[in-house]
């Protein structure tokens, strides 16, 4: 069983402003009040959208407004079963109700969310009523947003897709809310359109994929008979998980193509495992559905509890899939035995403690956002679930977590291209320690874990960490060179991260030869306070993609030295 | 050398929160600079395509496809629909390749308009008896459809999209 529960209480404060008007109307007034609901089509793993087991659902949360004259006169909110009420609509009088596809709350806790149409001028979507008399009795108007599907295709407006959109946001703030009731949810902007596609150009609605971007809001695809994602209900959540990473969290992910298998950096991994993990929470399924394609009948999915006899090839602390899994058996209350582990998972902490280890060291730390802080916050928090916390790393071949850092890791994977005896001559360590003063020797930037389905760009270990102290706040000198022997002239990059996400880059394309390898050098000289620095550095060619002008050219190797003049 | 631009001491910060940290010290930008959006979660099929040529009217265009996937996925088969199936025409997709986990096809398309839409591919499989299937889609418009993106509206009345309702009302008196 999942964690299905939520907070009466918080129901209630969603529910706001609706469902008044048992008391009498005013003179000259009457009650108008109603439902406002909408087409629930469900996404169904290995068969799409399946639109025969639509199901009529509450649109929960949104604002409704009373209209005379075309003039918004009046406005309230949907209460938690979508149930709306105008205590004191004027009697005889033609009036309308439109619902808003926007949820908008202020006080504490708020949030403003609302559905647009990126290919018509940013316009908001309503459901529109038509006028009606009021008479001088109450009245009851309901109103419901239909899919529009009409058997085989879509052959009416697709009103339910805003409500079906917001309906995934309602759910996901009752989530947050268990953990923080008082979350001031930043403003934010689903970009939907039935002209939404997913390619990448330059014409009206060509979005490139669902994605959330941090300055524009959660851009979704609406095209029909390639890929729709109104009903995809993980997904939205996903990109939602996203949101909360970067409003009320912290994400160092490089981003780039991924997939479940993929031995990834581990900044993307994580990322990309809280936006999954955090959907099954908010939906309350576990299984992950992205439909697509004719009449939206087919589907990507995966099971979050990785059953019943899925055999994860490349589990560990940079792998989605792992990552997901984890932090999914760490939420629910699912007594299963997650694979590679002989201790069932008795775990289950719920979203408190999840979020606040999100909240405070993941965002807080000098480490890069990776599944370490994460987990060594949850220890520290809880220190009687300690046990059962590794246990549930250590099925997902993650040693115990002892630090944000992942000390004392000993995974380091299943290269892809060379033998791992030779990869481990060269990668074994998360973060490498250097003094300042000192060099050190042989940080090698590696395409080793080369994915078959996405490539070399942003896999394991194609950038390395390296890890100092300042003492001496001042100018600092990092130098990055490269050793012999190179494949191709190298180019080494460096970014500093200097802790709270604020990274320095710098990325001076160098003048070498392979028969040069000392004159392949990055050096800059930034200005540092007291405390821990990570230099991320990495073969630039190496997070290029395989198709690239310029592909990877693999191992290469640098020494690294950090000078206080 | 790299293709690229020099960008020495460009600062960045890839995903944060401006209200929680103090403004960077000068050189320092908030920008940020090397941030690739990653995109949807995928699974066992891996899908990439290449265009022989910009789509022209009346020209045939060959669209490579290649699919990589992982061992156990079984029954790989692939589907084309363009999505204005009378302003193309659309060759079967016709197998160039098969083992080893990569497959490839070539699909020929003739656009027979400038605005020709798109082209859904989708390479579906099964594993461990469940239908996965991964999708690209190909945009088949000529040069000459692409006009300016249009300019978004500016400031005024708030623009809404009326989508219709199905009411159902009761008057008690």
């Amino acid at each position: 069983m999942l964690r299905l529960s939520v907070s009466v209480a918080l129901i209630a404060l969603l529910a706001g402003c609706g469902g008044s008007g048992s008391s009498s109307p005013a003179p000259g007034t009457v009650v108008v009040s109603g439902q406002v609901t909408f087409d629930k089509v469900p996404a169904v793993a290995g068969q799409g959208l399946v639109y025969a087991q639509t199901v009529v659902q509450p649109a929960r949360g949104v604002t409704v407004e009373l209209l005379q004259a075309g003039v918004v006169s009046t406005s309230t909110t949907t209460d938690a079963t979508g149930n709306y009420s105008f205590a004191s609509a004027p009697e005889n009088t033609d009036v309308s109700i439109r619902v808003r596809a926007e949820m908008l709350r202020v006080g504490l806790p708020s949030w403003n969310f609302r559905v647009v149409d990126n290919v018509n001028g940013e316009a908001l979507y309503t459901l529109a009523g038509t006028v009606f008399n009021t008479g001088t009795g109450a009245v009851t108007r309901n109103l419901h947003a239909a899919s529009g599907w009409g058997g085989t295709s879509y052959t009416a407006p697709r009103s339910a897709a805003p409500f079906a959109i917001l309906d995934v946001a309602y759910d996901a703030v009752q989530l947050v809310l268990t953990a923080e009731p008082l979350a001031a949810f930043p403003a934010l902007r689903f970009h939907w359109s039935p002209a939404n596609v997913p390619v990448s150009g330059t014409a009206p609605g060509e979005i490139g994929s669902t994605r959330f971007q941090p300055d524009v809001g959660i851009l979704l695809v609406g095209a029909a008979d390639q890929d729709t994602d109104e009903y995809d209900r993980h997904v939205i959540a996903h990109e939602f998980g996203h949101y909360l990473e970067y409003h009320f969290s912290r994400s160092d992910s490089i981003g780039g193509p991924h997939a479940l298998t993929d031995q990834l950096d581990m900044r993307l991994a994580f990322g990309e495992a809280w936006g999954s993990a955090f959907a099954a929470m908010a939906t309350g399924q576990r299984v992950y559905v992205d439909t697509h394609s004719a009449a939206q009948a087919h589907a990507f999915s995966f099971d979050l509890e990785q059953s019943p006899s899925r055999v994860n090839p490349n589990p560990g602390w940079f792998n989605e899939e792992s990552l997901q899994a984890l932090l999914f058996d760490l939420y629910d209350n699912g007594r299963d035995v997650p694979p590679g582990s002989f201790v069932v998972d008795d775990l289950a902490l719920g979203f408190g403690p999840i979020w606040a280890a999100f909240t405070g060291e993941q965002r807080t730390t000098r480490a890069l956002t990776s599944v370490f802080p994460f987990v060594d916050a949850l220890k520290i928090a809880r220190p009687t679930d300690v046990p059962l916390i590794d246990n549930l790393t250590t099925s997902q071949r993650i040693a115990a977590v002892n630090d944000a850092y992942g000390t004392g890791q000993t995974n380091f994977g299943i290269p892809t291209k060379r033998t791992l005896l030779e990869v481990t001559q060269d990668f074994n360590t998360i973060y490498d320690n250097v003094a300042v003063g000192a060099t050190l020797q042989n940080v090698c930037s590696l395409d080793d874990y080369t994915s078959a389905l996405t490539g070399a760009e942003n896999k394991l270990a194609s950038r390395r960490f390296v890890r100092f102290t300042v003492t001496n706040p001042g100018q600092h000198t990092i130098t990055v060179r490269a050793r012999a022997p190179l494949n191709a002239p190298a180019d080494p990059d460096v970014i500093l991260h200097r802790g709270n996400g604020l990274a320095i880059v710098s990325e001076t394309p160098p003048s070498c030869t392979v028969q040069t390898p000392a004159a392949c050098v990055e050096q800059f000289s930034p200005t540092l306070t007291a405390g821990e620095h990570i230099i991320e550095l990495y073969e630039w060619s190496n997070t290029n993609a395989l198709d690239d002008t310029q592909p990877p050219i693999g191992r290469t190797c640098f020494d690294v030295t950090v000078t206080r003049p | 050398m790299t293709k690229r631009t020099a960008t020495a001491l460009v600062a960045l910060s890839v995903v944060w929160s401006a209200p929680l940290f103090a403004a960077p010290p000068a050189g320092e930008h908030a920008a940020p600079a090397r941030v690739t959006l990653p995109g949807k979660p995928t699974g066992p099929i891996g899908l990439e395509y290449h265009v022989a040529a910009a789509p022209a009217v009346g020209v045939p265009l060959a669209i490579d496809v290649s699919a990589r996937v992982e061992a156990e996925v079984q029954g790989l088969s692939i589907e084309a629909n363009a999505s204005a199936p009378h302003a193309v025409l659309v060759s079967p997709p016709a197998v160039v390749t098969a083992g080893d986990d990569v497959y490839t096809w070539r699909i020929t398309v003739v656009p027979l308009a400038v605005e020709a839409g798109y082209l859904s591919i989708i390479v579906a499989g099964r594993v461990d008896g469940l239908a996965q299937s991964r999708g690209v889609t190909v945009s088949l418009r000529s040069e000459a459809a692409r006009g300016p993106v249009p300019a978004a509206q500016g400031a005024g009345p708030e623009a809404l999209i009326a989508l219709p309702a199905q009411e159902s009302s009761l008057n008690r008196r």
